[in-house]
């Protein structure tokens, strides 16, 4: 741009005598012609009824499929919230592993219980009496954690 | 009908402990764009001792198998096996399960595999299905949408959620209530199988003299009889089609019960499995279970394929960006020419 600018001061300055200055005022004005036919040529179309409203026609379908498509899409997506559950692969895999000891134990344990002893308990109760008994145990494992964590504050706080 | 009954008594209990026996498993499958799958099947077990023939699903030793091993806190061991294997398509799957004699040599398994070009998006559809053992009551016709919803859930699901809050209300108003209207819902499926064929046997056997016209009230009024479980299988048959009509017809009695004891055997021996799905692009819908990392999982389990077909499936998209590229440009080009038509009048 400064060179432009330095090449435009020299030009103020000493005044040069072009030659052939109609024929440089010609090619200039047909550089431009040239310009603006190119443009005409690329939207030549829009001076044909038929192809114009075609093309119109067009552009409003496209952009009705794309608005419809998408809100069927984020319609899905909404119904999809009814579907989660707050789980993954770990814990589907952590309950197989409680699950296999846990009937390692039924299956050993069920027909000489069945035999000798009169009372008889669902599968699934006991399942249920486990999981319960496991998780009173980390509850109060837990709980045995809180107050000695409570009782070393307090007595870094006395200290 | 006294002995199938009895089955329908045993049944929920039956189904507990045959998905309990062998190792539990978990089949991934992970779905790619050109329709190949990726397979993982993980079982868990407390003997180091998978036996392949006799898995849930099909799985040989030609796949890429690795054997890992967990000691629990409390110093229990359990054993985990992984096999994986990629297919080119889900052709490739199904000849695995019409060749498939293990654990759950009565379920008819097929996946089926879907590409749809949408324009702006391509449109990817893949489906686990297992045939239903008998022409029974299907579920949805029977359970409200919330019971369906825990009917379908895999039991891992239900006592995950039967541990976080609301656990009283969903113990109390929706799994036992759920629980007795299964029962009432096998055996009623049951007398349902036994109607329908019946009435196929005497549509394509026009000698069989059997009034078939009234069939159904009278099964609806069969099923809701406390006395049901009292009947032995010639007042059951005598009621729905007519005295005498047991003795008459002892035979063919006989042979369909059968068929149909064979048909409900097949949903009461399933060794159930998980089945999880991870799709190409965004998830769009599914009948599944999402898991916080976007997976679908499902469970194959006897009570799900007692008596409708069970589709597993899974859709979701991708962008077609150049489409959208494409798109753009012919909009600008068309807005564009409309523009400088209008400027030069």
């Amino acid at each position: 741009m400064k060179e432009l600018e330095r090449i435009i001061k020299q030009l103020k300055l000493y005044k040069p005598e072009i030659d052939g200055r109609d024929s440089l005022r010609e090619s200039i004005m047909q550089n431009i012609r040239r310009k603006k036919r190119k443009i005409n040529y690329l939207f030549v179309w829009t001076e044909i009824v038929w192809l114009r409203r075609s093309l119109a026609i067009a552009s409003v379908a496209i952009i009705a499929v794309f608005v419809l498509q998408q809100l069927f899409v984020i319609n899905r997506i909404d119904k999809l919230e009814e579907r989660m559950v707050s789980f993954n692969t770990e814990k589907i895999l952590e309950y197989q592993r409680e699950n296999v000891i846990l009937n390692s134990v039924l299956f050993e344990e069920q027909f000489p219980g069945v035999l000798t002893d009169s009372i008889k308990v669902a599968s699934e109760d006991l399942l249920d009496l486990v999981r319960s008994y496991s998780n009173l145990q980390n509850k109060y494992e837990e709980m045995l954690g809180t107050i000695k964590k409570n009782r070393s504050e307090s007595t870094k706080q006395k200290l | 009908m006294k002995r199938k009954v009895n089955i329908v008594m045993v049944s929920l209990f039956m189904m507990i402990l045959s998905s309990c026996e062998g190792p539990d498993a978990l089949v991934i499958n992970l779905v790619q764009k050109d329709g190949s799958v990726t397979r993982k099947i993980i079982l868990t077990y407390n003997k180091d001792e998978f036996d392949l023939n006799n898995c849930q699903v099909p799985v040989d030793s030609t796949w890429d198998i690795s054997r890992t091993y967990d000691v629990s806190a409390d110093g229990d061991t359990t054993y985990t096996l992984t096999a994986i294997r990629e297919f080119e398509s889900v052709k490739d799957i199904n000849v695995l399960y019409n060749e498939y004699e293990g654990s759950n040599p009565g379920l008819k398994r097929t996946a089926e595999f879907q590409r749809k070009f949408r324009w702006f998006n391509t449109v990817y559809h893949y489906i686990e299905h297992v045939d239903r053992a008998l022409e029974g009551i299907p579920p949805k016709d029977f359970f409200t949408g919330e019971e369906i919803n825990y009917f379908y859930m895999p039991e891992k699901l239900v006592n995950a959620a039967i541990e976080g809050p609301d656990s009283t209300y969903l113990k109390e108003s929706v799994m036992k209530p759920l629980e007795e209207k299964t029962e009432q819902w096998l055996g009623r499926s049951l007398v349902r199988a036994f109607v329908n064929k019946i009435i196929d046997t005497v549509s394509v056997n026009p000698q069989i003299k059997i009034d078939t016209g009234q069939i159904y009230l009278k099964e609806e009024r069969i099923a809701a009889s406390i006395l049901f479980n009292e009947m032995e299988e010639q007042q059951v048959i005598d009621s729905l089609l007519g005295s005498g009509v047991y003795s008459a017809n002892s035979a063919l009695n006989d042979t369909l019960l059968s068929e149909i004891e064979d048909e409900f055997s097949v949903a009461l021996n399933t060794d159930s499995y998980l089945i999880q799905t991870i799709m190409p692009g965004e998830l769009t819908a599914t009948n599944g279970y999402i898991d916080e990392d976007g997976n679908v999982l499902w469970e194959v389990k006897g009570d799900v394929i007692l008596s409708s077909d069970y589709d597993m499936w899974a859709e979701s998209k991708i962008v077609n960006l150049w489409a959208w590229i494409v798109t753009g440009a012919f909009l600008l080009f068309v807005i564009a020419g409309l523009i400088v038509r209008a400027l030069r009048r």
